[in-house]
């Protein structure tokens, strides 16, 4: 009987312990900045889902849901010299938290940690390190990052006459509030 | 004599192609610099259900980006629950026959209250496919 009765709390622990946290409407801002111009775009739509136990990390980013202050810029980023959406229309990021150790999910607090991965972009596919924050309140989380890719890689090129007003290095600013599954 | 008379109007008549060439271009160029966002309240919506257009993206995500990606959607359906994003705009779940994920729409004014477990009829852009089909940029029609 009080085997059974361990067996069932290691289960419910475990069972706790593995738990999903997701999100449906992220936020992911890029930011491009020159002497000529800052660009800025964001969206508020990213999917995400965090494995707190063996800490996969994955994101999925609709491209057409960056929206941007001039609609001209919108209309640029979309086109086929830049994001080529119509062909192109999904982002996305799967890796994991490299150290999931140092974050206890279970106490609020804020962790920093180290996010590695693939990221894909125009069906280019990079390897990924960023720093990053998990902070954990009341059950809820939230996770931010900050990092730079490099857009050429990815075949965002550009017409000629805009070089010196894009970056060549695009900020990715992720934060996003999850909810537990 | 006159042939220096027909070059010099020659000369003077390029100038002015050349200058309103030059003018109308700053114009056309200001005014697509300065073009407004796009609105959806003018565009006439393609009228389906949450429950359609889930299914369809989910039987074939290419044969329903041809569809219905960048294109106005006046989609159809139940409200399974509503909240804030993270830059404060509404936003509404709308139900599918997936158990967890549906048609994820994001207004860009506030509709005021709309309650869980009714029936609301939304237009905005379909952006894709993600685990939801995603719409923004929207207004409540009914």
């Amino acid at each position: 009987m009080k085997a059974i009765a361990i067996l069932v709390c290691l289960f419910v622990t475990t069972h706790v312990m593995a738990q999903d946290y997701i999100t449906r409407n992220g936020s992911i801002s890029i930011y491009s900045h020159t002497e000529m111009e800052d660009i800025k775009g964001n969206n508020n739509e990213v999917v995400s889902l965090l494995n707190s136990t063996t800490g996969t990390f994955d994101f999925k980013v609709a491209i057409k849901s960056f929206h941007f202050p001039k609609q001209a810029m919108e209309d640029h980023f979309n086109d086929e010299n830049y994001m080529e959406t119509d062909k192109f229309p999904k982002a996305g990021f799967s890796g994991k938290i490299t150290d999931i150790s140092a974050v206890n999910f279970a106490k609020d607090g804020s962790y920093n940690v180290v996010v590695s991965g693939n990221l894909t972009i125009k069906d280019v596919t990079k390897p990924v390190t960023a720093k990053g924050v998990i902070t954990i309140k009341g059950g809820k989380l939230n996770a931010q990052s900050v990092f730079n890719v490099n857009r050429k890689e990815y075949k965002i090129m550009g017409q000629s006459f805009v070089q010196s007003k894009l970056s060549d290095n695009i900020q990715i600013t992720v934060n996003c509030d999850f909810e537990k599954r | 004599m006159s042939y220096n008379i027909i070059m010099k109007s020659k000369k003077k008549i390029a100038l002015i192609v050349v200058l309103a060439t030059i003018l109308f271009g700053s114009i056309y160029g200001y005014y697509m610099w300065n073009k407004p966002a796009r609105n959806v309240a003018g565009e006439k919506g393609l009228e389906i259900t949450a429950i359609a257009i889930f299914d369809s993206f989910n039987l074939s995500e290419q044969r329903a980006n041809a569809l219905y990606l960048n294109k106005a959607i006046q989609v159809t359906g139940e409200v399974t629950e509503t909240k804030q994003n993270q830059a404060g705009e509404t936003v509404v779940y709308l139900k599918s026959n997936d158990p967890l994920f549906g048609v994820n729409c994001t207004f860009k004014e506030n509709p005021g209250t709309i309650a869980k477990g009714s029936t609301i009829t939304f237009k905005g852009v379909c952006t894709g496919f993600l685990s939801d089909v995603i719409i923004n940029q929207g207004i409540i029609v009914k």
